[in-house]
């Protein structure tokens, strides 16, 4: 916009103030960049209001002409400054509108996009998390061979031929050497004897891996699952430790506020045995129908190495013991996931394998 | 095993509260898996009497039922038809909890009020049967409004559902059960059964019996043992003018090392009274007859089965016990015919199965697992042989696995009955039958009751409703209990506890145990040795530690203070270990998800992919279908992405870390048995990646194999495929599945190689803890470690996996990398850890396109322009394929990135660079500039 200079009539009183006021509303009224420029050249150019009341100041008195000038310099500033004001203006309104011009919702591209990465089995990751907690307890992680022979997965465990204690195992057999000599382990027991063999002592380790057992597979069984056993062989080694590791794990791994019990039982290769139980994750010990309103789940079993099992393996008892325990790592990750069918597991559908 | 409460009772004041019971159970390791509380829940259901049955207009399932519970006529709707007017039927009123948990309350149904329920028996707790209600058969006696329970005649009880493990025999019977727990819960069992008159006055024993350590009067060293059952009474029919009433005659005493018979006379057999038939049904087995039911009841009190057959149907009054000769047969009490002697259930069966046979040597049972049909108590029996016996526990078990036949004898004799304490359930036997025999008012048909055994007087005579009319026992080498040496400080550092010699004496003393403090100075004493002799009916305590656990057992588990060991060791994983889970992150990060498949497979699944080899079968699979063991993880992730692209999955990726399994040669095999090596198979754990993606998963496969090495800081892999690498050295370790391109594409895949002899990892903590892979030392240059490309279409078609759709019409072109981590983590080379210096001077690009035949490998061209392009190198990438028309050359652009440490290069240097590239290329492959 085109501001016509303000006549001054030289022999009239110039009033700075009232042309101050007008520029400002002047530039107050520009709205972009090139007219400012233009504006503030009207303002304060020569033939501005301005400019001839500067030029008129040489014919003035001293004292008007000190005066006058002044004010005229207070009042250029003046201006300067509401022209650099309203520039910011301009310029932030003109970024204001090409911002908006180019908003985006951003829940579009979070509708759109999926995860990229792939994800890790349940089973694998349940068993890293354990490993994990041994490892910060000074265990060792020990992995042994899924096809075994009779010595390692029954006899050197003090399961003997023919001994009843078989019929607890359902046992794959391998058609290699003489019939039933070659299986695929039903336990990762064998694996503490050939820790055991190697003769390395003292040891704390733990045994995770994959085990057989011929069952059709149902909601709570496949024939191949997940075991973790874990191996204590030290001087002074007691049941008192083998309870005191079992209730660290729990707290470790369960979280804390779990704790573990250990009730009688029986395996061929433990002595004293025991099975032990877990607070019952759902209702953290109230009692519920999953524990069957006692407060605890079974976990897994364990005991005090059995001497039979020493001897088999040429470690002297009279001056080392330990404690063996062992779980199903798949268990865990169904008490964990609350999975109703373990079938799930190994159908590897995407539409399930994503969400865990 | 079901334990009535009322049952225990007979046995020690057990008053506590159930659920205190129950606990102490569990801690004993007599594990309550349930608790049944007969009765509860039926004290408010009333009897009602049906007065009218009318339709409700509309409702075509349930009717308006007018029934009389005594408190006047009420209106029930009900759904059941079984019934007619004048009924006695049960009510559960508006208020009662059913034992099934259900609570009644008023509900309007179809229009009408209904202001309670009428029962079925399944509702009421009595049984499994839901058709229609529980119709009442005593309308005479029971009025309308009596309370139900009353009315049949129910008792309270509590059962225990006891799970019993394997070592614990002495626990499968009720006074077995009620011992632990008394003995646990310092309760004295009653006077009458320790000192033996509970017994029935008797002492409880044959002769020489109860004694173990003292021997058993004599080991019969020959096979056969024949005793006769002399009487002077004429047995009531048929009894052979001699005298002898039976005879036994035992083949193979090792099979049977006790046996006995006894011999009854009875009035009548008949069913059981309802007290004896009550407490067989709560402890879960079905009454038959008085005769039967009593042997059961004496199996279930006191863990001795014994086997009652009809005397007089026997041939020649003999019992023969024997080892059956294979393919023997028999038809067993339950309808079923069993063969001998046919399969062998495992290493040290010598296929001997015990069986019971009578005097014409005609199989009549099988000895303590089930009777035969032949022989059984029938309502004509009138004279009864008792068997009762100790059978070898492992035959027992054998015999039980080969016929896949188990009864709740087999698996008391096969856990270990007491051999020593028959005589006490013959006895028991005796006083049970006779009780069968008396009135409602407790008063015996006999006047002489209590007699027992020893008298001889005839069934009937005298009005004596049973007769003993004698006993013979054979016996073999029986087991004996063996004294242990215990060291009280031992013990107590084997549980971690500080417990007084008394009190370890005292607890082991309460369950039978006999405590004898051995003297100081004695050898291998420290003055704290105890020793220890075990009951005959603990046949699992044979050493030290087992003494321990009873300590454990009646101290509590829970008392025993845990304290946590301190490891001397630092926790950390194996190398190999590190890198596996660095090596699955890798493989995520690029999409796949992790997958399991079975590791037994389908024969076929390998045929399918052209696996040559031998597969190691399973001997017995669940199905045919799965009958070996994976040589190839790639069926299986095949089979997972057609099961996903079924699913219209459109971007399929898989991995799997998992073993596979070679065929042994036999020398390995027959080294793992005899114990010289450690591992029969040379199981490979490999990595397998299936990119079933809908573009080209080759490249990817390869983008992969590329991250890998890079992140797992591997030296650099090369590509032998076939038609470009076929002169290189190749080194093979292991199995050939490692290194085996079945399944793939023949023009469109290769081996991965290690390409440099740098040095491998160098693990402090790799160690015996290692994984269980073979390797000897670092890899050559040259070894394959594994293999890639892309799955050959026919593969692909076979497995359904190409997901033909509009989108592919011509299937997905899936690829493949499968690794051994064995070679790849643990021996690969590495980088070379140094870390090199960068340029500080501006860096130049010299781009070059070549024409390439399609012989030439592109890996060929940019080994030779890294050679030519000297120090001033930083890499050489190829940016550009482009296919020619002619389909047998390629144009390939290569960039050059050179720069020097120590200036900026000048263009006369790169002149001389790009020059030296193109005649090296020129001069060893005949490759030149595109024009």
């Amino acid at each position: 916009m085109e501001y016509a200079a303000v006549e001054i009539d030289m022999g009239k009183d110039v009033d700075v103030e009232r042309i101050v006021q007008e520029a400002q509303s002047a530039i107050a009224a520009v709205s972009d960049l090139d007219a400012l420029a233009r504006l503030r050249n009207s303002l304060l150019g020569k033939g501005s209001a301005l400019g001839m009341a500067r030029s008129s100041l040489g014919k003035m008195a001293e004292d008007a002409r000190r005066s006058l000038g002044a004010a005229i310099e207070g009042a250029r500033k003046e201006i300067e400054q509401s022209v650099d004001r309203q520039r910011k203006v301009i310029e932030e309104n003109a970024r204001t509108k090409r911002i908006e011009a180019d908003r985006l919702d951003l829940t579009e591209w979070a509708e759109v996009v999926a995860p990229q990465r792939g994800h890790l089995q349940l089973v694998q990751r349940t068993r890293d998390e354990l490993e994990d907690v041994f490892v910060g307890m000074g265990f060792d992680v020990v992995e042994g061979p899924e096809v075994e022979t009779d010595w390692y997965n029954f006899e050197a465990l003090n399961i003997p031929p023919a001994h009843p204690a078989r019929g607890m195992w359902d046992t794959f057999y391998l058609r290699l050497g003489d019939p039933e000599t070659v299986l695929l382990r039903t336990h990762t027991s064998p694996t503490q004897i050939h820790v055991m063999e190697s003769g390395e002592l003292p040891i704390y380790a733990v045994m995770p891996g994959r085990c057989y057992r011929r069952d059709t597979p149902d909601s709570r069984h496949l024939p191949a699952f997940h075991q973790i056993e874990g191996l204590v062989v030290d001087e002074g080694i007691s049941f008192a430790n083998l309870a005191g590791t079992i209730e660290d794990f729990t707290g470790a791994y369960f979280g804390s506020g779990m704790h573990s019990r250990l009730r009688p039982s029986y395996f061929p290769f433990t002595e004293p045995s025991a099975e032990f139980e877990v607070t019952c994750a759902i209702c953290r010990g109230e009692g519920c129908r999953t524990c069957s309103h006692t407060g605890w789940i079974e976990l897994g079993g364990c005991g005090m190495v059995h001497p039979a099992v020493f001897e088999a393996v040429g470690i002297d008892t009279e001056r080392w013991s330990g404690f063996a325990f062992g779980f199903g790592i798949d268990r865990c990750a169904q008490m964990r996931y609350q999975i109703p069918d373990m079938r799930v597991l190994q159908e590897n559908d995407y539409r399930w394998m994503r969400q865990i | 095993m079901k334990v009535p409460l009322s049952w225990l009772r007979d046995f020690a004041p057990f008053e506590q509260d159930v659920s205190v019971l129950a606990d102490t159970l569990s801690e004993l390791g007599l594990v309550v898996e349930g608790i049944d509380r007969i009765g509860d829940g039926l004290d408010g259901v009333l009897v009602a009497k049906v007065l009218d049955i009318a339709p409700i207009p509309g409702a075509e399932k349930v009717r308006s039922i007018t029934v009389d519970a005594g408190r006047g006529e009420e209106r029930i709707v009900c759904g059941a038809w079984n019934f007619s007017i004048g009924d006695h039927v049960a009510l559960a009123p508006v208020g009662t909890v059913l034992p099934v948990g259900m609570e009644i309350a008023a509900r309007k149904i179809r229009g009408v009020e209904s202001r309670g329920m009428l029962c079925s028996a399944y509702e009421l707790g009595l049984s499994e049967d839901k058709e229609g209600l529980l119709v009442l058969g005593n309308q005479d006696t029971v009025s309308p409004g009596t309370s139900l329970p009353e009315a049949i005649g129910i008792q309270k009880d509590t059962v225990f559902d006891l799970a019993l493990e394997g070592n614990r025999p002495d626990a499968l019977s009720i006074f077995g059960v009620a011992r632990d727990l008394a003995a646990r819960m310092g309760i004295a069992l009653y006077d009458h059964w320790l000192d033996g008159s509970g017994w029935g006055g008797w002492d409880g024993r044959f002769d020489g019996e109860g004694s173990p350590a003292a021997g058993n009067g004599g080991t019969h060293g020959d096979d056969i043992v024949l005793r006769d059952i002399y009487t002077e009474d004429a047995l009531p029919a048929g009894a052979p003018t001699n005298g002898s009433v039976a005879q036994v005659v035992v083949t193979g005493t090792d099979l049977c090392p006790r046996f006995t018979a006894s011999v009854f006379g009875v009035v009548s057999v008949k069913e059981s009274p309802s007290w004896l038939a009550r407490r067989l049904a709560l402890a879960g087995m079905r009454p038959i007859n008085n005769v039967v039911d009593t042997s059961n009841y004496v199996m279930l009190e006191l863990g001795q089965p014994t086997h009652p057959y009809d005397l007089d149907l026997l041939a020649d009054r003999t019992i023969r016990v024997r080892a059956a000769r294979r393919g023997e047969k028999v038809v067993t009490l339950d309808g079923v015919e069993r063969v001998l002697g046919s399969r062998s259930t495992g290493p040290g069966d010598d296929l001997r199965d015990c069986v019971i046979c009578d005097g014409d040597d005609i199989l009549i049972g099988i000895a303590g697992i089930m009777g035969g049909a032949s022989t059984e108590i029938s309502v004509s029996t009138r004279n009864i042989l008792l068997e009762a016996a100790y059978f070898q526990p492992m035959a027992i078990s054998r015999t039980s696995k080969r016929l896949a036949l188990r009864s709740e004898a087999s698996v008391r004799f096969e856990r270990g009955c007491d051999p020593y304490a028959i005589g006490r359930a013959v006895r028991r036997f005796y006083d049970i039958l006779l009780k069968t025999y008396e009135d409602t008012s407790g008063d015996v048909m006999a006047s002489s009751y209590g007699n027992g055994p020893g008298d001889t007087t005839p069934a009937g005579i005298a009005g004596r409703p049973v007769v003993y009319l004698g006993s013979l026992d054979t016996r073999g080498d029986l087991p004996r209990t063996v004294p242990i040496r215990v060291s009280i400080s031992r013990l107590n550092g084997l549980l971690g506890t500080d417990l007084a010699t008394q009190v370890i004496m005292d607890r082991l003393e309460r369950i039978g145990f006999k405590c004898t403090m051995l003297p100081a100075g004695i050898p291998g004493s420290s003055g704290d040795v105890i020793e220890v002799v075990p009951p005959s009916y603990r046949p699992d305590v044979l050493r030290e530690a087992d003494v321990a656990e009873e300590v454990a057992r009646h101290t509590g588990y829970s008392s025993i203070v845990p304290r946590r060991p301190r490891s001397p060791r630092v926790g950390r994983l194996t190398g190999y270990q590190r890198r596996r889970r660095l090596l699955r992150e890798i493989v995520a990060g690029m999409g796949a998800f992790e997958a399991w498949c079975p590791s037994i497979v389908d024969p076929e699944s390998h045929l399918a992919i052209g696996l040559r080899g031998m597969d190691v079968a399973v001997e017995n699979p669940l199905n045919t279908e799965e009958s070996v063991l994976r040589r190839s993880l790639l069926p299986g992730l095949l089979r997972s992405a057609a099961y996903n692209i079924e699913r219209r999955e459109d971007a399929v990726r898989l991995f799997e870390i998992g073993r596979i399994f070679p065929y042994p040669n036999a020398d390995r095999v027959n080294k793992a048995l005899a114990r010289s090596i450690a591992q029969v198979l040379d199981e490979r754990e490999m990595c397998g990646v299936l990119f079933a993606w809908p573009e080209d998963g080759v490249r990817e496969a390869l983008q992969l194999l590329s991250e890998i090495s890079d992140t797992l800081g591997l030296r650099s892999f090369d590509i032998f495929q076939r038609g470009y690498t076929d002169k290189l050295p190749l080194y093979r370790e292991g199995p050939s599945e490692v290194y085996s391109l079945a399944g793939l594409n023949p023009s469109r895949s290769g081996l991965v190689v290690v390409s440099s002899d740098m040095p491998v990892y160098s693990d402090a903590n790799a160690g015996s803890a290692s994984t269980s892979l073979e390797l000897a030392s670092a890899l050559q240059p040259g070894t394959a470690v594994g293999v890639v490309g892309e799955v050959d279409p026919d593969v692909v078609a076979h497995f359904h996996a190409g997901g033909i759709s509009a989108s592919h019409p011509d299937g997905r072109r899936i690829g493949w990398l499968q690794l051994d981590l064995g070679l790849l983590l643990d021996a690969a080379p590495a980088k070379d850890e140094a870390a090199r210096p960068i340029s500080r001077y501006p860096s130049t690009d010299i781009d070059l396109c070549f024409t390439v035949p399609r012989e030439i490998a592109a890996a060929k061209i940019s080994r030779l322009l890294r050679t030519a392009a000297g120090d001033s190198l930083e890499y050489v990438k190829l940016i550009d394929v482009y296919r020619l028309d002619d389909g047998r050359d390629r144009s390939l652009t290569f960039r050059i990135r050179l720069s020097s440490l120590d200036h900026t290069l000048m263009d006369t240097e790169i002149a001389e660079i790009h020059s030296h590239c193109v005649d090296i290329l020129e001069r060893e492959l005949g490759v030149t500039l595109r024009g």
